[in-house]
């Protein structure tokens, strides 16, 4: 990185923007600033190819000769990337760049290459709304939804422009349902890896609080979680102990002044589907469950694999499609397989051995073993071990591991209606992984 | 004075002409497809250039994605055709009056697109009105445009009273009008914040930035960065109103807030505050992977000035199976730097871990940082070594030569601390092809030359092949086998000594080698406690 | 039965016609286009380029280009003249000093090999003003009567009070009209 990220600086985010195909070719281009020189571009774009040819991924490469950069950011069979001064804000560009591809993804079921071709007017106009002189302008793709398509006629109604424009911009006036109803999804997702030595090395636990709104006219809503959540960090200090929220992020709808100052959260939805806060845990209970797997080699070629699976949540709850790969030798054949509970496929073009298991309860034990047989070469050979762990995934409806919950909802519109929520919670695991044991 | 041949005989056949024919049509269907397929083919970097006054002629149109692509057009082709870009004004001017707000933003934003020094004087009527329109998306578009204006002509953007005009809408009723406002004040003062804000005026800015979209937020807050607080309360004010931006959902926001916090920190330290930094940019490292780079690098600079507050955090840095090479060696970088006392045995036994990944550049690097905490963390150097003995211990090839020239650092920093290390060491030797591994080998054979058994065989078989070891390798056993000699003195010693002072000053091409050979020769034959002096002499030690 | 009717009509109506409104700056082109247009005075600024509008008068439906008369863009009036049926020239008539130039202007247009077949209309504008030169003076001055081989026609008018207008654009349906035939 040339300049420090942590002094201020006050340049704009992009100056021009490229979308490239994997063969390094321009597909389209769209310069706001008119401050990069053909020139500049290509010896960019060829630094680019360079790097990426060479295995060298960092995502921004420099013009030797002009104080320009370019970032960018891989998707699918495509590269989006944007020319700015080289000192500039590079986190506002990249989360500049990652929210256009949410808004171009959001337009086209498939943001590949051929998409460009296919919509590339309405690509332009989108880069019109999005971005003036280079300072994004809008870029919440259900706005730009409401907005955009509209243009494709005659456009009749200036007002609907004031969506761009408000401070409640997520969120037009004169919506109406028969039913009024919020829907809250707590959805947990939990990592965890363990190394050779049972340690836990990496333990991560996040949460999204998903809203589904069906509210008639512009609602104020109060939400309440239970006494956990509210130690976060920001509002008293934060009290490391089990299942604390280490850090939480709000929907811009979320008046942040009122929930440092008194611990509520207070907004105005958008209409339909959205995130309304993440959180993270540093310290999240314990882990849901353990697997402690291990290979030993008996005579010249046969390994067996031995996986105990342990669940440590709580009695009453159940895990659901657990699925456990366990990573094998790739030249291994013919096993022979015995587990308690569940089924065992053997996958040998992926070299793995997934085992399913539909339900399963919390404190149990589970065993896997199987045997694989090696082409024999007559000599003990030392194998390398390998450094793909035992992957596991797996859901726990019902529950939070951090132990998080909604204490209560309320809805206040001027109409004075009662509206209904709905909570649900459930547990996903996003990265579970364990080493074979040593 | 422009001749008709110019813009109509065309010599060229094929779409061109065709598209040139089809932009006459009164048909509106036929219109749109002919303009959307010069767009496609200026896309893709054919030239239309010829078809300006074409295109252009189509302006005038009550389908407004119609006037959009033409407009579009027009930006791309302006300054190639400064002449006929004229003709386009009387649109833009109409344009900028339609009763549709849409329309006259659109006409605002494209009119200062177009850097053709004849027709900006033209912009500033339009412009005029549109910084007082009754539609705030006009307003918003007129505040950036006031900006490009000053890029093509500062005179005039000052002449016309447009910079106050600027001054006024940032503090608009209309947070995006606010924005941009600021972003363009920001632009044409190049960045000295200090003009934008000043104590007057900044309670209305910190009231604006509650208010704001996320992205004017980014702008107000690096503005405030920068700005220097006049005394205790005001900086008060400024942390307070920034500090909720730490929830924000958009990493941009809560970054901006955290450079604000950093920069008051240099002014006035405040461990509370310092704290209040971390969790975010903890969070951070589960996004994307182009912003978990930007985050480390960021928390790399924060270590910088703050080097202790990411300590406890050490378990973030730890690298994902499948990051990407540059987020881990960005992570490896950093857990270097974190490494204290308290969490130095974790950081070993992963970078242990790591030393035996599949990714051999990755590996290294691990290694290498094994290295860096041993020298950072002088207490724990004996784990560091030892770790770097399990690894030896594995005979992987890369990862053996690796660790032989971490240790060979660490040695010469702590000498004759690790000596029982040694002779495990020279077991070790099979598998050495990497020049700097055998360098460092054959320098730590010369530093322990009286505690290991068979260093003279060792050095034997080194010297035997030395016509086949690179330059570097040959000079380094040359300074050994002589140190060899000045502390071990025997028959055998002086032999081997002879043989390779022999070797480098008759049989070697390479002018460093004979000269050295030559000193030690001249040296030996003299005085072997001047030799011994010289030859022993300690090097800088590595940092 | 639509399909008929529609064919009858294009052979008796809804001609259209390509027509340039040329004059100096500050003669009232823009306005006059307006006029026919939306029937009302519209506040004009001087015209940096072209104002491009559909006027249907007697089932002849005019694309009208109004091109901007300073000096330094008439010369791109001739990036216009292709494919062009009829040729309004309008004249400040209470201008004196620039007639001359006017004239010469007026000239040039119909030394044009590309306007050779268009039909030309005059008007004679600001008839308001005191000290207005009659139509008969601007024939006169613009040597109308000396043009052979074309079609072509002069009318008083005052853009701002409406009158001579839609008389000169009867006389361009009509001979536009029997033009085609």
């Amino acid at each position: 990185m040339e300049r420090t990220c942590v002094k201020g600086t006050t340049s704009p985010v992009c100056s021009s923007f490229h979308i490239l195909n994997s063969s390094y070719q321009l597909l389209l281009s769209r310069d706001w600033r008119g401050e990069i020189t053909c020139a500049c571009l290509r010896r960019l774009i060829q630094r680019l190819a360079y790097n990426l040819d060479n295995g060298v991924s960092v995502p921004i490469v420099f013009d030797p000769q002009s104080h320009v950069c370019m970032l960018f950011v891989t998707h699918n069979d495509i590269l989006i990337a944007c020319t700015a001064e080289t000192g500039t804000d590079y986190m506002a560009t990249f989360i500049f760049l990652h929210k256009l591809i949410d808004v171009f993804s959001a337009y086209f079921d498939c943001f590949i290459e051929e998409s460009i071709r296919d919509n590339f007017v309405i690509i332009y106009e989108l880069l019109d709304e999005v971005v003036d002189n280079g300072y994004p302008q809008l870029t919440d793709s259900a706005v730009l939804g409401e907005f955009i398509k509209v243009l494709a006629h005659r456009f009749e109604t200036p007002h609907l422009l004031s969506a761009a424009t408000t401070a409640t911009s997520w969120r037009k006036h004169g919506i109406f349902y028969k039913k009024n109803e919020v829907f809250l999804d707590v959805i947990e997702s939990c990592s965890l890896f363990v190394d050779a030595h049972g340690r836990e090395t990496r333990s991560l636990l996040t949460g999204t609080l998903t809203l589904r709104s069906q509210l008639s006219g512009m609602p104020k809503c109060h939400l309440s979680l239970n006494e956990r959540a509210i130690r976060a960090a920001g509002v008293h200090s934060a009290a490391i102990g089990t299942g604390t929220l280490e850090d939480v992020n709000f929907h811009p709808s979320v008046d942040l002044s009122a929930f440092r100052s008194r611990g509520l959260i207070c907004f105005t939805p958008p209409d339909g589907t959205f995130d309304l806060l993440t959180y993270r845990t540093l310290h999240p209970a314990k882990p849901l469950l353990d697997i402690h797997a291990s290979t030993t080699t008996t005579g010249l070629s046969t390994v067996e694999y031995t996986v105990n699976l342990s669940t440590l949540f709580k009695e009453q709850n159940m895990a659901s499609n657990v699925r456990i790969e366990i990573p094998v030798a790739a030249d291994a054949t013919s096993p022979e397989i015995q587990c308690s509970h569940g089924s065992v496929v053997y996958q040998p073009e992926d070299d793995v051995l997934t085992w399913t298991l539909k339900n399963v309860k919390g404190k149990r034990e589970f065993k896997l073993q199987a045997k694989l047989h090696l082409p024999s070469t007559g000599v003990k050979q030392t194998r390398r071990k390998t450094s793909v762990p035992v992957r596991v995934s797996f859901e726990v409806p019902y529950t939070t591991a951090s132990g998080l919950q909604v204490k209560y909802l309320k809805v206040i519109e001027k109409e004075g209606y009662t509206a209904l929520p709905w909570v649900r919670y459930i547990t996903r695991s996003d990265d579970y992984a364990f080493r074979f044991r040593e | 004075m422009p001749r008709d041949s110019k813009y109509f005989s065309s010599s060229k056949k094929g779409e061109v002409a065709e598209w040139r024919q089809d932009l006459k049509t009164s048909d509106k269907v036929l219109l749109k497809t002919t303009v959307k397929r010069i767009i496609a083919a200026m896309t893709v970097g054919k030239d239309v250039c010829p078809l300006f006054l074409d295109v252009i002629n189509c302006m005038q149109t009550e389908d407004i994605e119609l006037k959009k692509l033409i407009y579009l057009y027009a930006i791309n082709y302006a300054r190639s055709n400064p002449d006929i870009a004229i003709l386009a004004v009387n649109t833009f001017v109409k344009d900028s009056q339609d009763p549709n707000p849409f329309i006259r933003a659109l006409a605002v934003r494209t009119m200062g697109c177009i850097r053709v020094d004849k027709i900006v004087e033209y912009l500033c009527d339009p412009l005029n009105l549109a910084l007082r329109d009754p539609d705030p998306y006009v307003r918003k578009t007129a505040a950036i445009c006031v900006a490009k204006l000053h890029s093509i002509n500062s005179e005039l953007v000052v002449d016309r009273g447009f910079l106050q005009q600027l001054k006024y809408l940032s503090v608009d009723e209309n947070p995006m009008v606010v924005a941009n406002s600021i972003s363009a004040l920001v632009e044409i003062q190049n960045g000295e914040s200090s003009e934008i804000i000043d104590s007057q005026c900044l309670s209305a800015v910190i009231a604006s930035l509650d208010v704001c979209t996320e992205w004017g937020q980014v702008a107000i807050l690096n503005c405030l960065a920068a700005y220097k607080c006049v005394d205790g309360s005001e900086a008060k004010k400024v942390i307070e109103c920034a500090l909720p931006k730490l929830q924000h959902a958009n990493y941009a926001v809560v970054l901006a807030c955290i450079r604000l916090i950093i920069n008051h920190l240099q002014v006035e330290r405040s461990d509370e505050l310092l704290k209040r930094i971390v969790p975010p940019m903890v969070t951070m490292l589960n996004a994307e992977a182009e912003i978990q780079y930007v985050a480390l690098s960021s928390i790399e600079d924060i270590m910088n000035q703050f080097p202790s507050i990411f300590h406890e955090t050490y378990k973030a840095f730890f690298c994902k199976y499948d990051d990407p090479a540059y987020v881990k060696y960005k992570k490896l970088d950093i857990l270097v730097k974190v490494t204290n006392e308290g969490n130095v045995a974790d950081i070993l036994v992963e970078l242990r871990e790591y030393s035996g990944e599949v990714d051999i550049e990755f590996s290294r690097k691990a290694i290498r940082s094994i290295g860096a905490c041993a020298l950072s963390v002088p207490a724990f150097s004996q784990t560091c070594v030892d770790a770097l003995l399990i690894i030896i211990d594995t005979r992987v090839n890369y990862a053996v030569q690796e660790s032989i020239v971490v240790l060979k650092d660490i040695f010469r920093c702590y000498p004759g601390k690790y000596e029982s290390v040694v002779t495990p060491l020279c077991r070790s030797l099979e598998c050495l092809d990497d020049p700097d591994a055998k360098s460092s080998l054959i320098y730590i054979l010369g530093e322990y030359a009286g505690r290991i058994d068979s260093t003279l065989d060792l050095l034997q078989t080194f010297v035997d092949t030395i016509q086949d070891e690179p330059t570097s390798v040959q000079l380094q056993l040359l300074t050994s086998t002589v140190k060899f000699f000045l502390k071990c003195p025997s028959q055998q010693a002086k032999t081997l000594v002879q043989k390779i002072l022999k070797f480098a000053t008759t049989d070697s091409e390479h002018p460093d080698l004979r000269d050295r050979a030559y000193v030690y020769w001249r040296l030996l034959s003299h005085d072997t406690d001047t030799a011994a002096n010289v030859v022993t002499a300690n090097i800088p030690l590595p940092s | 039965m639509g399909v008929f009717f529609s064919r009858l009509f294009s052979y008796f109506g809804d001609r259209e016609a390509r027509i340039l409104v040329l004059g100096l700056d500050n003669a009232g082109k823009t306005t006059i286009l307006y006029r026919l247009q939306v029937g009302t005075v519209v506040s004009t600024i001087p015209t940096i380029g072209f104002n491009v509008e559909t006027v249907t008068h007697k089932n002849v439906k005019f694309q009208v280009w109004d091109l901007g008369g300073q000096t330094s863009l008439r010369p791109y009036w001739r990036c216009y003249y292709p494919n062009t049926q009829a040729i309004i020239y309008v004249v400040d008539s209470s201008d004196v000093e620039r007639v001359g130039t006017s004239s010469e202007e007026f000239h040039a247009i119909l030394e044009e090999e590309e306007l050779k077949d268009a039909i030309l209309l005059v008007y004679a504008n600001k008839q308001d003003l005191p000290g207005a030169l009659t139509d008969a003076e601007i024939t006169e001055q613009l040597g109308l009567s000396s043009i052979k081989n074309r079609t072509w026609a002069i009318f008083k008018c005052s853009a701002l009070e409406g009158k001579g207008l839609f008389e000169g654009l009867d006389w361009l349906a009509d001979a536009c009209a029997a033009k085609r035939v």
